[in-house]
């Protein structure tokens, strides 16, 4: 679950902004960036460890005290909020940028939200099963990028390193802010049944980011090479690269798909997150 | 609900029935005393009751020439030569013996397996009703219920709506008795339960709730027999009745409950620990709990060996999801996604519409339409003259249309291919539920392109993962990616390795059989060696 919501506006644009910093080392961020979100797994099971069955909210007012809590709590959900608004604004934006023309944002933006509030509305069980089967349906139209596999130069990677580790670094201060959205699975820690596993399968889902965000870097990279900082979305650019048999052309209608799957996820965590926060 | 207190007349009963805070559910002109001792009092009470009902019969003799005794039946229901031969043969031609109690000896005379004694004129009728004849005799008050019902019935016949071709021809009829006596066939067990029900106040339908003990979850046949109970209604003509009036989501398009004719399918879902609900007077028996999973297996899978059920289970799982998205992505594409059809392609469709008057979603939306009512014209009409309508829909709906110009043919294809391929659902009712969501997503298609398809394919997730058939969740065996559970969803995995049964309908019993039962030449014990 946890998967989909971190990766879903991250594999679109993240490559873009990392290759500003990084250039051809940027396929080295995820694997930094990924720090933080570790620190946010071990932050979220340890503090459920301490207070279980409560949420960040909860427990924040029996940390720092009554008032620093709730403005904490305050603090949170604006930022959820606003978080919630922008991935919506870039998904849309996304939508009528490079598909739908004419199609008003409102629109887009609506159907969406709607949907989204259906789920919020179903509970975190109705949030849960939805995501498990979407995955799926998120992850495979990505192998279809193996099928640039012809398309890819391998000499785009080096030299490896060739400005030192700084802009390495530099270049992951912004997936490491998708990472650290791993955080807001302690608002899903108490209401699992075996929270024990909650670690455990954080870590999977954290390694299962940065393959993801690897093997997106990677093909991002080493299929556009220096131009990769110019693109706006390199993925859907792959996508429009895609040509087998003469059959198989601009599939960018299928990253569409999947995008819309994976925004949907996403945004239904945040706004659970915000209503959970609020309550 | 009998227990209003009232006078046998009918009109006064009924005065005082509507004026009892009670529902209006007094049908019965009893009252529910004992009976009285008197024949004629008794027959006269009856006779009231049934009044203007010219298929009852009164039938009077006497006891060894000195009690009077009166026989009642429904014509048609009661066997009449039984009766003749068993009943008011040896009673008329009694020895004569003198002895104390004539309700004993009236007992002893009577050649019947079943007797069963009724104490009211209450259960006297209901008897009746069901068939079986009453034998009411001066100076005893009550009434014998003699076990001679017989009438027409269809007899076992191969199912109509879910044909084999390999597995069991039998399918239920009619008749709850045969229809369980199927199952007791199958699973001969002491633990096959048959539990007795009574719905519809004027049809008093004999519903049977069948579970196997030990694993079925005890919490779920309470709650099955829990929701049958609270049903109120006039009566049930077919098991859709109590579908509607138990399902969990009565507004959802998709069915909650599997209703099947086949008694193997029956059985194996009881095997699982489901819970069955047979119904007197139909073919269809309800099994639930259900997933949407199992509106996908056909009794068929399990039959045939595993790697050509596996096969067909996928080519299902694909055409099911060609049946519900194939229109509305063809107008999403055509409308706003021309650049993903190949070059090629994209100019002979492109030619093709060239004459066409209707953008692509009306031309969709006609096609399904028409599609939709040649299916049903062709259910509701004999056999010979649907024939007719088949080669008139298929040859001057296609055909000519397309040569006219009104539709494309890729479009007449499209609409073929997603009419087989919603027939490839072997559960009809799930079929019909793909066909009725395909128009709102031709609409999306048509309105948001891809974009709308997917929000379409989203909401429908959305509301099958929200939705539960008695209490475990619709999509429980695709949410829960345990390997166990898979061997059944994703694959058909062969006898010997399906060793539990699934988790949802119980902790119970979970093994279903001891490992090792792969077969192979080794196992010994055979000539094979």
């Amino acid at each position: 679950m946890m998967y989909p919501t971190v990766l879903a506006t991250g594999f679109l644009s993240l490559p873009t902004i990392s290759a500003q910093f990084a250039n051809n080392d940027l396929w080295l961020t995820p694997i930094f960036a990924s720090l933080s979100g570790l620190l946010a797994i071990f932050l979220a099971t340890r503090l459920h460890r301490l207070y279980p069955g409560q949420t960040i909210v909860e427990y924040s007012r029996s940390i720092a005290g009554a008032i620093p809590g709730t403005l904490f709590g305050c603090f949170y959900l604006l930022s959820v909020l606003q978080d919630t608004g922008l991935m919506i604004r870039q998904y849309a934006e996304f939508v009528t940028g490079a598909f739908l023309f004419k199609t008003p944002m409102l629109l887009v933006i609506s159907s969406l939200m709607l949907l989204s509030a259906i789920a919020v509305r179903g509970g975190v069980e109705l949030l849960a099963r939805c995501a498990v089967i979407f995955t799926p349906l998120f992850c495979l139209p990505l192998f279809f990028l193996l099928l640039l596999i012809p398309e890819l130069h391998a000499q785009y990677l080096l030299p490896v390193l060739e400005r030192g580790i700084v802009p390495v670094l530099q270049g992951s201060a912004t997936p490491q802010a998708w990472f650290s959205e791993l955080f807001i699975m302690s608002f899903f820690l108490p209401r699992l049944a075996d929270p024990d596993k909650a670690g455990k399968w954080g870590a999977i889902s954290l390694t299962a980011v940065i393959l993801s965000l690897l093997y997106i870097d990677f093909i991002a990279l080493l299929l556009l090479g220096p131009d990769l900082s110019n693109k706006i979305y390199p993925v859907l650019v792959a996508f429009r690269y895609i040509s087998l048999a003469d059959f198989f052309e601009n599939l960018e209608a299928m990253l569409l798909a999947i995008w819309v799957v994976g925004n949907f996820v996403k945004i239904s965590v945040f706004l659970y997150v915000a209503v959970v926060t609020l309550s | 609900m009998r227990t209003i207190k009232g006078l046998i007349d009918g009109k006064r009963k009924r005065k005082s029935a509507s004026s009892a805070s009670e529902a209006p559910d007094a049908v019965d002109p009893f009252q529910p005393d004992r009976m009285h001792p008197e024949l004629k009092r008794n027959e006269q009470a009856l006779r009231d009751a049934f009044k203007s009902c010219s298929d009852i019969v009164y039938r009077s003799f006497q006891f060894e020439g000195r009690t009077e005794c009166l026989l009642v039946y429904v014509e048609g229901l009661a066997d009449s030569d039984g009766l003749q031969k068993f009943v008011i043969a040896p009673l008329t031609q009694g020895s004569g013996e003198a002895s104390g109690d004539i309700a004993a000896s009236v007992k002893r005379s009577v050649a019947v397996s079943e007797i069963r004694e009724m104490s009211t004129l209450q259960d006297c009728s209901n008897r009746l009703l069901d068939g079986e004849p009453i034998l009411l005799v001066d100076g005893v008050a009550s009434g014998l219920a003699l076990g001679l019902t017989k009438w027409e019935s269809r007899s076992i016949e191969e199912p109509v709506a879910e044909s084999t071709i390999r597995g069991p021809r039998g399918g239920f009829t009619e008749t709850l008795r045969i229809n369980t006596a199927q199952l007791r066939r199958i699973i001969k067990s002491s633990r096959l339960k048959l539990e007795p029900l009574e719905i519809g106040e004027y049809t008093r339908t004999k519903v049977v709730v069948a579970y196997v003990e030990g694993l079925a979850d005890t919490k779920l046949v309470d709650e099955v027999k829990a929701r049958l109970s609270r049903i109120r209604i006039d009566g049930i003509l077919e098991s859709g009745y109590i579908e509607e009036l138990i399902e969990d989501q009565p507004f959802s398009p998709f069915p909650q409950l599997i209703s099947t004719e086949r008694p193997d399918t029956v059985c194996s879902s009881l095997l699982e620990g489901r819970v069955a609900i047979m119904i007197d007077g139909t073919p269809f028996a309800l099994v639930a709990p259900v997933t949407f999973v199992s509106f996908l297996q056909a009794a068929d899978d399990y039959y045939q060996r595993f790697l050509i059920s596996t096969i067909v289970r996928w080519l299902r799982y694909i055409f099911l999801a060609l049946s519900l998205l194939l229109p509305s992505i063809y107008v999403a594409i055509l409308t706003y996604h021309q650049e993903m059809v190949p070059g090629t392609l994209l100019l002979s469709m492109a030619s093709s519409r060239e004459i066409v008057p209707f953008p692509a979603l009306v031309e969709a939306l006609l096609m399904e339409a028409t599609f939709e009512a040649l299916r049903e014209a062709g259910v509701r009409l004999p056999k010979q003259i649907g024939a007719a309508v088949s080669i008139v829909g298929g040859l001057v709906i296609g055909q000519a249309a397309v040569q006219a110009g009104i539709v494309t043919a890729p479009m007449v294809i499209v609409v073929a291919l997603t009419g087989i391929s919603s027939f490839m659902i072997p559960r009809y009712v799930a079929g019909i539920s793909v066909r009725m969501l395909r128009f709102p997503m031709i609409l999306l298609g048509g309105t948001l392109g891809l974009l709308g398809v997917m929000m379409g394919t989203i909401a429908i997730v959305l509301h099958m993962g929200s939705l539960r058939s008695f209490g475990v969740p619709y999509l429980s065996t695709l949410q829960t990616p345990i390997f166990d559970e898979m061997k059944d969803v994703l694959i058909r995995a062969p006898w010997w390795s399906m060793r539990r049964r699934p988790r949802f309908t119980g902790e119970y019993n979970a093994l279903r059989q001891p490992p090792a039962q792969k077969p192979g030449p080794d196992k010994g014990g055979g000539a094979g060696n």
